[in-house]
């Protein structure tokens, strides 16, 4: 016992009664205790030295999981803390998750109002000849015509058809308009897929209910075998069979064409309902005729009336089969270096392509599981850290509580 | 102990080569100083037991460049014992045999130690730790400065503070006989 260290002499001569006694009355362990305990350190601590060293069985059930409870107790606070990060950042992946989905879904949306439009229009057209105010139609006799076209790649062409629905004379807002629309496609293969190509472009226009008008299919050599179809194909179902056609073989080119048809079909419209009006009038008029010579002159009226509004009711059906079917060409051509899409050419470069494309896959995969695992981290460390100092502070407390 | 620990530390304090040195040169005095501090027997048998066991599974992290192993075994013993001041706290009250000088000795003057039992079981916990530690267990105040978190230079205040309250406790309890 070393009372003298760091203590000075003075206060030793004052409490030197009481430091004797103190350490008189220094508590000693039980033999029996110091036996039981000599054993379980020289064991190593097994798992039920407790029994032995304090009298307590903790081998049931129930006291596992008192164990378990106060184990629990001990870690509740970065348990609790782990959870609920791990549910911060399960919300947040999930509304990341459901905001990426969101967003082309809306991109979609916005770019689908063209076809959408185009598609109401005809729609509405072959349900109801109604035209709608005029505040909404443009300059009579004065058809606008919208080209989007160009040599370009897939990508960029589903980029451009997904903003060109937002600009131009067919901007959203304008409803009931009659449009009527071309496609051209032009296919690249080699000269050996032409013909499963061409069945190819025949089981897309069935399977959207369109027509074929005309097909020639070429065999020969590259360059000069190839395949022209002319297709025609439901307005409302455009969209979907230009995506599925460009994506038969490659895509060397791709132009829609739209021309706004709502100005000529509500003046044909207009002429129309006039001369069944003026059929009506004559026929009134026919009916109270007195004299021969008048009833002569106003059956040739009537005649030219009815005439004239059947040649209208053509220029309409006319007008209406425009809108609602859209003639598509589709141009097969062939070239020994154009893919098949069968793979047939992979190569070196396909390979390092595809390596680069994993290890972006890799990279991506690794980022996102340390977007994870970084919050959850710096979460259970602050609350390990909280847990440590309230735990301290509770051992503190406890200290100058007693 | 015939069986040597597998847990052998050479780069430990000297004299501790491994955790068995540890524990024959501290468990008398452990179990002092917890019991001073608990003012309970059997609490004080568990709670050194355990803060041996803490101690034996947290032997390989011991590092003897940031303090004394003794120094570092009195601080499991300590939060061990805290831990269990806590528990006390929530749980039931104090119903075990407290701590009483053992009437076995014949060479102990009961009467005198019995009352500076009696007198230290008055005193508030953080004087009983500090008399405890410095005259149950031998701390010199270096080691206490190290088990507790008090500065070194504070230590001999507040031990001299702590036995100041010890001797006027004494003086009541002989008063009160």
């Amino acid at each position: 016992m070393s009372t003298e260290t760091n203590f000075p002499d003075n206060d030793l001569n004052e409490f030197a009664d009481l430091v004797l006694a103190l350490e008189d009355a220094k508590p000693k362990a039980d033999p029996d205790f110091t036996e039981a305990l000599d054993t379980a350190v020289a064991d190593h601590f097994p798992p039920d030295w407790s029994a032995g060293v304090t009298g307590e069985t903790k081998s049931g059930f129930g006291d596992s999981l008192q164990r378990w409870i106060e184990n629990l107790r001990a870690h509740m606070l970065p348990v609790t803390a782990g959870l609920a990060g791990l549910l911060l950042v399960v919300v947040a992946v999930g509304v990341g998750v459901s905001d990426n989905s969101d967003g082309p879904s809306l991109d979609r949306t916005t770019s689908s109002s063209l076809s959408t439009t185009a598609d109401s229009g005809v729609a509405q057209n072959s349900a109801s000849s109604e035209p709608t105010t005029g505040a909404a139609v443009p300059e009579q006799g004065a058809p606008e015509i919208n080209e989007f076209s160009d040599t370009v790649s897939p990508e960029s062409l589903d980029s451009a058809r997904s903003t060109s629905g937002a600009v131009g004379p067919l901007a959203a807002g304008v409803q009931n308009r009659k449009v009527a629309q071309e496609a051209e496609i032009t296919l690249g293969t080699k000269p050996e897929n032409v013909q499963d190509v061409s069945n190819d472009i025949i089981k897309v226009v069935d399977d959207h209910n369109g027509i074929v008008l005309d097909s020639s299919v070429q065999d020969g050599p590259a360059g000069q075998a190839g395949a022209i179809f002319s297709l025609m194909i439901p307005s409302n179902e455009l969209e979907d069979a230009v995506g599925d056609l460009s994506g038969i073989a490659d895509l060397k080119s791709r132009s829609q064409q739209t021309e706004d048809i709502t100005a000529p079909t509500l003046t044909t419209q207009d002429e129309l309902q006039t001369a069944n009006a003026k059929v009506q009038s004559l026929v009134k008029e026919l009916s109270e005729a007195v004299t021969d010579a008048d009833r002569t002159a106003i059956e040739a009226d009537l005649r030219n009336a009815r005439l004239q509004a059947a040649t209208l009711t053509t220029r309409l059906n006319k007008l209406e089969r425009k809108a609602n079917l859209t003639p598509v060409t589709v141009t097969v051509v062939t070239d020994e270096s154009a893919g098949s899409g069968d793979n047939s050419t992979w190569g070196i470069d396909d390979a390092v392509n595809d390596a680069g494309h994993m290890l972006g896959i890799a990279a991506g995969v690794a980022l996102i599981a340390l977007a994870i695992a970084i919050p959850i981290g710096i979460i259970v460390l602050i609350s390990l850290a909280l847990n440590r100092a309230w735990v301290r502070r509770s051992r503190r407390r406890a200290l100058k509580e007693n | 102990m015939n069986v040597m620990l597998e847990a052998v530390k050479t780069d430990s304090a000297p004299g501790v080569r491994n955790f068995e040195d540890l524990y024959r040169g501290n468990r008398d005095d452990i179990y002092a100083y917890v019991a001073g501090l608990l003012r309970d027997r059997v609490a004080a048998e568990d709670v050194t037991a355990l803060a041996f066991e803490r101690a034996y599974r947290k032997w390989d992290r011991f590092d003897s460049k940031r303090g004394s192993a003794r120094g570092w075994l009195f601080g499991i013993a300590r939060n061990a014992s805290l831990d269990e001041l806590r528990k006390r706290k929530h749980e039931t009250p104090l119903t075990h045999e407290p701590v009483a000088p053992d009437p076995t000795d014949p060479d102990a003057d009961l009467e005198r130690e019995q009352l500076v039992t009696r007198a230290l079981n008055t005193l508030p916990a953080e004087d009983r730790e500090l008399v405890s530690l410095k005259f149950f267990a031998g701390l010199n105040n270096v080691e206490i400065a190290e088990t507790t978190g008090i500065s070194p230079s504070n230590v001999g205040t507040r031990i001299h503070r702590s036995m100041t309250k010890l001797r006027k406790a004494c003086q009541e309890a002989e008063h009160v006989n």
